[in-house]
């Protein structure tokens, strides 16, 4: 009985590194490539499961009004969007690059989690994902995070016009703030040189 | 040898235009609109280089973030325009308009 019961194990760890070797050298790790069908199943139940139950179930402690939407936009799109997209589809160069590829947050598979799974994937991130964990072990972060969770929930009814909004809050480079200035100064009637002009790239 | 660098050659003169209009990349240039026409308009930079940039019905015309219309884009204004990947010819994606141009 105990020497089957080794065998059985002996041949599942052979099997299993067998396994994982040919996962290595098929796939180079190359995050190239999108997951597979199962792969993907696999991983989205895998960590629906590792979710401890006690988030699962949380309750939402902040509703969901005008204003905590409003808060979680603004965050969402200074720190979520660079991958997520602005809309929620995951399409940008970040987001279509990492691997898994950032998922469309609008659809089924992100809008059936629990507001408690969403807020612990937002507060501790998703192991050998590009999501990291934004938790800042404070009050104050946990209700950004609640807040951001709201604001997941209403990607599916962005307007037009937020989205045109959000574009003004995503992150730009030193050198796009300065370009910026420049130009609001040229269009008010300041002196500007033509190296500042051929600056306007 | 000779047949490699011609290659060599080719490739690179092909990859100029695309280097130079690199997509995803907003060009944008400023000056004061010279002339305008429904179908296009030109603008002196300030380096005195004159641009001729057509428009068309998907050109957004703005100033302080209000739109205007096409036939608000005046000789004499100060402009900042957006001409897309800058690749010729060159069309204006939008035009942020200012002040008359002190130096009329």
């Amino acid at each position: 009985m105990l020497k089957g019961a080794l065998l059985s194990v002996l041949v599942l760890a052979v099997l299993g590194t067998a396994g994982a070797a040919v996962y290595l050298k098929t796939t180079g790790l190359s995050a190239r490539a999108a997951p597979g069908r199962v792969e993907a199943a696999v991983a989205r139940r895998a960590r629906a499961w590792a979710v401890p139950s006690e988030y699962r179930d949380k309750a939402n402690p902040i509703a969901v009004d005008a204003d905590s939407v409003q808060a979680g936009m603004a965050h969402y799109a200074d720190h979520c969007a660079s991958c997520h997209a602005n809309d929620g589809s995951g399409n940008t160069a970040l987001g279509r690059g990492l691997f898994p590829p950032a998922p469309d947050m609008r659809g089924r598979a992100t809008q059936a989690m629990s507001d408690g799974e969403l807020f612990y994937v937002i507060e501790h991130g998703v192991r050998f994902t590009g999501m990291p964990a934004w938790s800042t072990g404070t009050a104050a972060g946990e209700e950004t995070s609640w807040q951001l969770v709201n604001f997941v929930r209403h990607l599916p009814q962005l307007t037009p016009q937020q989205l045109e909004e959000m574009a003004g809050m995503n992150p730009r480079p030193p050198a796009d703030v300065r370009q910026e200035i420049r130009e609001e100064q040229f269009l008010a009637g300041d002196e500007v040189t033509p190296a500042a002009a051929a600056a306007a790239h | 040898m000779r047949r490699h660098w011609m290659v060599v050659l080719t490739l690179a003169l092909t990859m100029v235009g695309p280097v130079l209009a690199h997509e995803g990349h907003a060009h944008k240039v400023m000056g004061v609109v010279v002339s305008s026409s429904p179908t296009r308009f030109e603008l002196r930079t300030p380096s005195g280089e004159i641009l001729a940039i057509a428009v068309n019905g998907k050109t957004v015309v703005t100033r302080s973030k209000q739109k205007l219309r096409l036939a608000d884009v005046q000789k004499g204004l100060r402009a900042v325009v957006d001409i897309g990947n800058g690749a010729d010819p060159l069309v204006a994606r939008g035009i942020q308009l200012g002040v008359i141009d002190p130096g009329k």
